[in-house]
């Protein structure tokens, strides 16, 4: 069903698209009429129709191959090639790109960026299916912009409509800062591309290098999760999303005696109502030859989190997930170091206040109470049938911060240095603490070196810190490139470290986050190296591998952040 | 992850201060070294500014295929460059700013049109695989960084012998330079030496013509560099038209430009 969905959403959009590219090509014939000619225009395959159009068009072709290596299954609700297996193939992708772009007299433009990918793999799980080429050959359409720009509509203020990605912040890739395009998490070797969306944006420039940006965003759009994402809802060990200890260890219990059959879960999206629009509004300028910047976002995040679960009469539990509102205020600032040699540096911070989320449970099982009755809890954690206590706390309305510091360098031709320091990666969201997996879950032997803390969810602070660095080699000529890139996690300071709380005399102090100055240390990091070879003009192929490295109760060994690929690429563009 | 983002950077920064700024004035009488030098300064950034649209091909020794890489630059003043790359496909689409020595912008189409602030260090980087170095094209001028000898004299050309001078910084310590004595003081040649004597590199311009439009300023339609330690590995740079004081507005050098396209 939801393929079909999709295969008719592709469908529309393939007339849109042939519509739109109609449109602006007519568009460019009658402009180059009436045309004198001249040499403007700085396409290759599109010179001037006009003296006043400039076309441009351009785009690749790619492929990508993906092997998976031990990783988790993720449950299909029917066998299907996309499936992902322990070891198998995970991606084998096609993609063609084609970015058209019309500009009329240095007033208006026009652009469509779309992508076209098929999946590579079939959706038939049923013998019509078989019959139709969209489930046999499962594509998908990605607009990443599609909109309209006029210039100097106003002196100094050009107005850009339509799908777009406006991007925010003076870091590489993590943006504390950016927050009115929700991210695709779909492909972890993009550490979170920008969806297009569509929005009203206003640039003005009052006084040299000062531009005033706003922009309006009139519907939220989610932002894409990876395939392993919904085993953080629906793995039966996974302790409950709540930052109430107590209530943790009640449903851990509860679970144990009373497991579900199956969870199930569903979204609440914001409704298309004006409340619901995002805005945002950034003042950007040069300060002492440095850039700098300041913003304000109010929006959502576009991660879902968890908001309630309802016991069904049948045992399954029916879980649902939101997309918190959230208010950000942000800075960066961004420039050169000539006392070092030029070295460039970022800083780029923000100040999130986010809407406070509860867990609602409600119970229709007659074992549990039945009859829609809500499950709250007393200051123990102490389970109370109906509205006698209080929910627990999935994301508390305390602010939270985000940092990024980077810096990157050159040395001589064939080497090139970039390293960030993170406070808050990009998926994270909320203050308080992330409850991980135990170390060893029902089924994985403990090794024999095992801790009691071991078999217990592992907590560590929500808003983690890392470095992120990465290295460029390049030889014969600028063709082929090595490149190393990894991201490791450092254990972050534990603002509820109390040496003098009574638990932390005794022996199994261990087991209370409360006793550890930071968080527990516990190794995880992703590597990303890669070969580069441009083998010819416009013409890329790569060898590489995304490695995820850490246990399950770690942020990436976690079976729902993915799995380690081995991939090889091929690329052309024109 | 990043299509090269040091690749690209390197690549759009030479461009940006991609030469091209070689242009000469009328040729005038001139007798001593530091006359002669002067003249040809002036004659290099005669204009108020300057449209290029070349194509640089990199050929590796022995081979007759050549990459190629096409690209517009526009200048302004002393400071000011844009450039927008329009072929290959893996680069077109790409633009450099450069606002002025230390401050400069690269957009990204890959990265969402980002336009993304970058440190000075990048011109430590050379271009993939070219044989022109940053400092060759950022250098508009030799007075006040060289101490020039009139060391010989030709029939067409005055032979200069360039010392660094103490303080100065750039990546020859020595230069030998062939002024065109007929006309426009062009510089016609140019051999690079380092600390120890040894020739390293030698640029060739070629056939200059006067850039259309008002003004007194002339491009080579070839520049051919040549490195001696590569196996005198060589890159051309073939400059298809050149146009001067055509009105460019200043706002074109900001990353809203940038990022416009326009």
């Amino acid at each position: 069903m939801r393929a079909r969905r999709g295969a008719r959403a592709s469908a529309r959009a393939v007339r849109v698209l042939i519509a739109a590219l109609i449109g602006l090509l007519g568009l460019l014939g009658q402009g180059g009429q009436g045309g004198q000619g001249g040499w403007g225009g700085f396409g290759g395959l599109g010179r001037l129709a006009h003296a006043d159009i400039d076309f441009k068009f351009g785009g690749f072709v790619s492929s990508d191959l993906r092997y998976r290596l031990a990783g988790a299954d993720v449950p299909s609700p029917y066998p299907q090639q996309y499936e992902l297996l322990r070891n198998g193939f995970s991606r084998n992708q096609n993609r063609v790109r084609a970015n058209l772009s019309l500009r009329a007299a240095r007033k208006v433009a026009a652009v469509a960026d779309v992508e076209l990918v098929y999946y590579g793999y079939s959706d038939a799980n049923d013998v019509n299916a078989v019959t139709l080429r969209e489930r046999v050959d499962p594509y998908f359409f990605e607009a990443y912009s599609a909109y309209v720009d006029i210039y100097r509509l106003l002196p100094g203020l050009d107005v850009r409509l339509g799908r777009q990605v406006v991007h925010w912040g003076a870091s590489d890739q993590f943006n504390p800062t950016n927050n009115l395009n929700t991210l695709d998490y779909s492909d972890p070797l993009l550490f979170g591309r920008a969806l297009g969306n569509q929005m009203i944006r206003a640039d003005w420039n009052p006084k040299g290098d000062w531009v005033l940006t706003a922009v309006w965003v009139p519907i939220f759009r989610p932002a894409q999760i990876p395939r392993t994402a919904p085993l953080a809802l629906t793995q039966i060990d996974r302790p409950a999303p709540v930052q109430e200890a107590g209530v943790r260890d009640t449903l851990s219990s509860l679970a144990v005696l009373q497991p579900p059959t199956r969870i199930d879960a569903s979204t609440l999206q914001p409704r298309p109502s004006l409340s619901n629009t995002q805005v945002g509004v950034r003042l950007a300028g040069r300060v002492l030859g440095q850039d700098f910047s300041l913003s304000y976002y109010r929006g959502r995040f576009g991660i879902p989190v968890p908001a309630w679960t309802v016991n069904r009469a049948d045992g399954v539990a029916q879980a649902g997930v939101v997309w918190p509102r959230m208010t950000v205020l942000g800075a960066d600032l961004a420039g050169s170091i000539e006392k070092l040699h030029g070295i460039g540096y970022w800083i780029e911070g923000a100040v999130t206040f986010p809407q406070e989320i509860t867990y609602g449970i409600y119970n229709d099982n007659p074992l549990l109470g039945g009859n829609h009755t809500p499950v709250t809890f007393d200051p123990q954690g102490r389970l109370i049938q109906g509205d006698g206590g209080k929910r627990p706390v999935v994301v508390p309305s305390t602010p939270f911060f985000k940092l990024t510091v980077g810096a990157d360098y050159s040395i001589g031709e064939h080497v090139y240095l970039n390293a960030q320091y993170l406070h808050g990666f990009i998926d994270e969201f909320g203050a308080g603490v992330a409850v991980r997996l135990p170390r060893y879950g029902p089924g994985s032997p403990a090794s024999p070196g095992a801790q009691p803390k071991d078999f217990v969810p592992r907590i560590e602070q929500r808003i983690g810190d890392y470095f992120v660095t990465g290295v460029d080699l390049r030889f014969r000529g600028g063709t082929v490139l090595t490149r190393f890139f990894g991201v490791f996690k450092v254990p972050s300071p534990n603002p509820r470290f109390n040496p003098s709380a009574p638990e932390c005399a005794t022996a199994q102090s261990d087991l209370f986050p409360n006793c550890r100055r930071f968080d527990d240390r516990r190794f995880t990091a992703v590597l990303f190296p890669q070969l580069i070879w441009q083998v010819w003009d416009s013409t890329e192929l790569t060898l590489g591998a995304f490695v995820f490295l850490g246990d399950r109760s770690t942020k990436f060994g976690d079976p729902a952040a993915g799995a380690t690929e081995l991939f090889a690429k091929a690329k052309f563009t024109f | 992850m990043k299509r090269s983002l040091s690749v690209s950077v390197s690549m759009v920064l030479w461009a940006a201060t991609g030469g091209l700024l070689v242009g000469a004035g009328t040729a005038r009488a001139a007798e001593t070294a530091a006359e002669i030098l002067k003249l040809t300064d002036e004659a290099q950034n005669n204009y108020q500014d300057l449209t290029l649209e070349s194509t640089m091909l990199i050929r590796e020794p022995g081979q007759q295929n050549a990459r190629e890489i096409n690209f517009v630059t526009i200048s302004k003043g002393k400071d000011k460059r844009l450039v927008r790359f329009t072929g290959p496909g893996d680069f077109k689409g790409m633009g450099f700013l450069v606002e002025n020595r230390d401050t400069m912008y690269v957009l990204l189409p890959a990265f969402g049109n980002r336009v993304r602030r970058l440190g000075t260090h990048v011109k430590a980087q050379g271009f993939q695989g070219s044989d022109a170095s940053y400092d060759d094209m950022a250098t508009t001028q030799y007075t006040g960084i060289y101490e020039p000898k009139l060391v010989a004299t030709e029939a067409d050309a005055w032979v200069l012998e360039l010392t660094l001078l103490p303080g100065k910084q750039a990546e020859s310590p020595r230069l030998k330079v062939w002024v065109d004595k007929n006309t426009h003081h062009q510089v016609t040649r140019i051999e690079y030496y380092d600390d120890k004597g040894q020739k390293q590199r030698t640029q060739i311009r070629t056939n200059f013509k006067k850039d259309e439009g008002n003004g007194e300023h002339y491009t080579p339609e070839w520049i051919k560099f040549i490195d001696h330690r590569r196996n005198d590995h060589t890159t051309e740079l073939h400059t298809t038209k050149a146009q001067v004081n055509t009105g460019v507005a200043d706002d074109v050098f900001t990353q809203r430009s940038l990022q416009r396209g326009s």
